[in-house]
């Protein structure tokens, strides 16, 4: 789970709560500015009413008609918004019960399980600031977690540090390569790729490839590192890699067919064509 | 001991005070009288009236009903879902939710109706409690859309569609009103109403407000309406003013498409009278 709440820059990322909270406060300004312009010259109000009607309406269609395009010349584009339906649903889903479970036992008795316990649930409840908290007085508590430092450089990845994430994920993954079936390492890979140390990225994540076998998302990271390094070779072995055509059954999950989209869009710059077959 | 209906109904006063007052206007305004017509045209919602200077409307139009079987039906939605709804909130918001849900419906009414076209009837009231409930399980599951996967919940949602698809079909029924009066009470539930744990944050209460403020005013003050733009050249004593606003008055008419009403309009000697 951690591993698909941690992500850097998320497809489309649009900040949905600022745009959201802005639309509204131009809701409440906007008969304001209508009255002002009124007051000066009615005609001018009615004009200007009008002719924001008709660029808002000319936007709508503007905005659906690229949306179409970009559908059909740009493969991630469809996959993306799904990747990002999905994510929204989770958060929606997200339950608060067991953090205010876990609070609740904290607030009888401290202890490190306990803590790592709301860490993990702050996580889940996609609350990062609360989560690092509990997970950094987990640490301090009993120094040496694997789970406690995997949780709290997933934390820090979601917040946006990567920097800061290299550390405790890197302590993980010394202390258990295999932990969370190898997303530690993943992730240890992702926040050295952010942080901008793209040749330890790319040892990480070939390692991950070859211990945990990858996957798209892995080897689509991997061929931006080898890219970054100027290993266009390299960077289109992975790319065809997480491009590589999905087996008929299942259906590849909205992460998978997002980074494989992108995947196939990468191999277009590198060069190389892509293998056949559409985006599930 | 089972209590008395007296007793439960003392427990949530104010939707029984609802649906009292409801009966008492039906009272004023069913009879086929001038007076019941003047009462009822007192307190119907026509936008240009709150352009006018007569705001309450947007209120008071849900306190109105349009006949026996309207009544019945808007009665009988608010003796089943009023109660519960009063026992979860407690009287005062449940108060609140009703007149901004009303309100709501009216704006809504106000910015999307024709300026001549009245409406009555308490129904935006009712679909904003109906979107308060809604609110209410959201807020009380374990995440924000657990809800939807209860049987009971679902019920709701599925009435509130199918009164929304009915009100599309039905050409009497202000579906505005409906929408309306849904979005704002569900809307007050989930950012201003505290309950427990939660704790909505002020920065979207402070938007929330700010939009709602910004709603109201341009409901009671539409600039750019040419209903508002003739009377306020009606009531302009400078030659001046009075040209630019009608001038602007023509011009928004026939940018909405309702110059033939503005004609009409200008034409109508008895509303002329009335006002004066």
């Amino acid at each position: 789970m951690p591993t698909t709440i941690a992500r850097v820059r998320a497809p489309l990322r649009v900040t949905w709560i600022p745009a959201g909270l802005a639309a509204l406060w131009l809701v409440g300004a906007w008969p304001l500015l209508l009255l002002v312009l009124h007051w000066r010259d009615p005609e001018a109000a009615v004009h200007f009413q009008a002719h924001s009607e008709l660029w808002l309406a000319r936007a709508g269609w503007t905005a659906l008609l690229a949306a179409l395009l970009l559908a059909v010349v740009y493969p991630p584009f469809v996959p993306a918004i799904r990747y990002s339906w999905n994510r929204l649903l989770a958060r929606l889903r997200a339950e608060r019960t067991p953090l205010r479970q876990a609070r609740a036992e904290l607030r009888g008795f401290e202890s490190a399980p306990r803590h790592l316990d709301a860490g993990r649930a702050a996580l889940a409840a996609h609350e990062f600031e609360a989560a690092l908290a509990h997970l950094q007085r987990s640490l301090e508590l009993e120094p040496g977690q694997v789970a406690a430092s995997y949780l709290q450089g997933t934390a820090l990845l979601a917040l946006d540090r990567p920097r800061e994430a290299v550390a405790p994920l890197q302590r993980a993954v010394e202390l258990d390569p295999a932990h969370a079936f190898g997303g530690a390492m993943l992730l240890l890979g992702r926040a050295q790729m952010c942080a901008g140390d793209h040749a330890r990225a790319a040892e990480v994540l070939t390692r991950h490839s070859r211990e945990h076998g990858g996957n798209r998302k892995s080897h689509f990271w991997l061929g931006q590192c080898r890219l970054k390094l100027g290993d266009a070779r390299g960077a289109r072995q992975a790319f065809e890699v997480a491009a590589a055509a999905p087996p008929p059954r299942p259906r590849l999950t909205a992460e998978e067919a997002y980074y494989r989209a992108r995947a196939r869009t990468a191999l277009w710059t590198v060069g190389g064509a892509g293998p056949a077959g559409g985006d599930a | 001991m089972s209590q008395s209906a007296f007793d439960r109904a003392a427990q949530t006063p104010i939707t029984w005070a609802v649906l009292i007052f409801y009966l008492t206007i039906a009272m004023l305004t069913f009879p086929d009288t001038d007076a019941a017509l003047r009462w009822e045209h007192r307190l119907w919602l026509q936008p240009y009236l709150v352009a006018d200077g007569e705001p309450w409307r947007l209120i008071s139009y849900a306190f109105v009903h349009g006949g026996l079987l309207h009544l019945l039906l808007n009665s009988v939605a608010l003796a089943w879902i009023g109660p519960s709804l009063e026992a979860e909130l407690g009287s005062l918001r449940f108060s609140v939710l009703y007149v901004v849900a009303a309100i709501g419906g009216g704006l809504c009414v106000g910015l999307t109706n024709h300026p001549l076209q009245p409406v009555v009837g308490g129904s935006g009231a009712l679909f904003g409690m109906m979107g308060a409930a809604v609110a209410l399980h959201s807020r009380a599951g374990d995440s924000l859309l657990e809800f939807a996967g209860h049987h009971g919940p679902r019920r709701l949602l599925s009435l509130i569609a199918i009164n929304l698809v009915l009100g599309f079909v039905i050409p009497m029924i202000s579906n505005a009103g409906h929408i309306g009066g849904l979005i704002a009470g569900a809307t007050v539930t989930m950012v201003f109403f505290r309950f427990g744990t939660w704790h909505p944050r002020l920065r979207l209460q402070l938007a929330v407000a700010a939009a709602g403020i910004g709603l109201c005013m341009h409901a009671v003050w539409p600039v750019t309406r040419w209903d508002y733009l003739t009377l306020r050249a009606e009531a302009a004593t400078d030659p001046v003013e009075q040209r630019r606003l009608q001038s602007a008055a023509l011009l928004s008419a026939q940018a909405s498409g309702q110059l033939m009403d503005k004609l009409m309009f200008d034409g109508d000697e008895e509303r002329r009278e009335r006002r004066r």
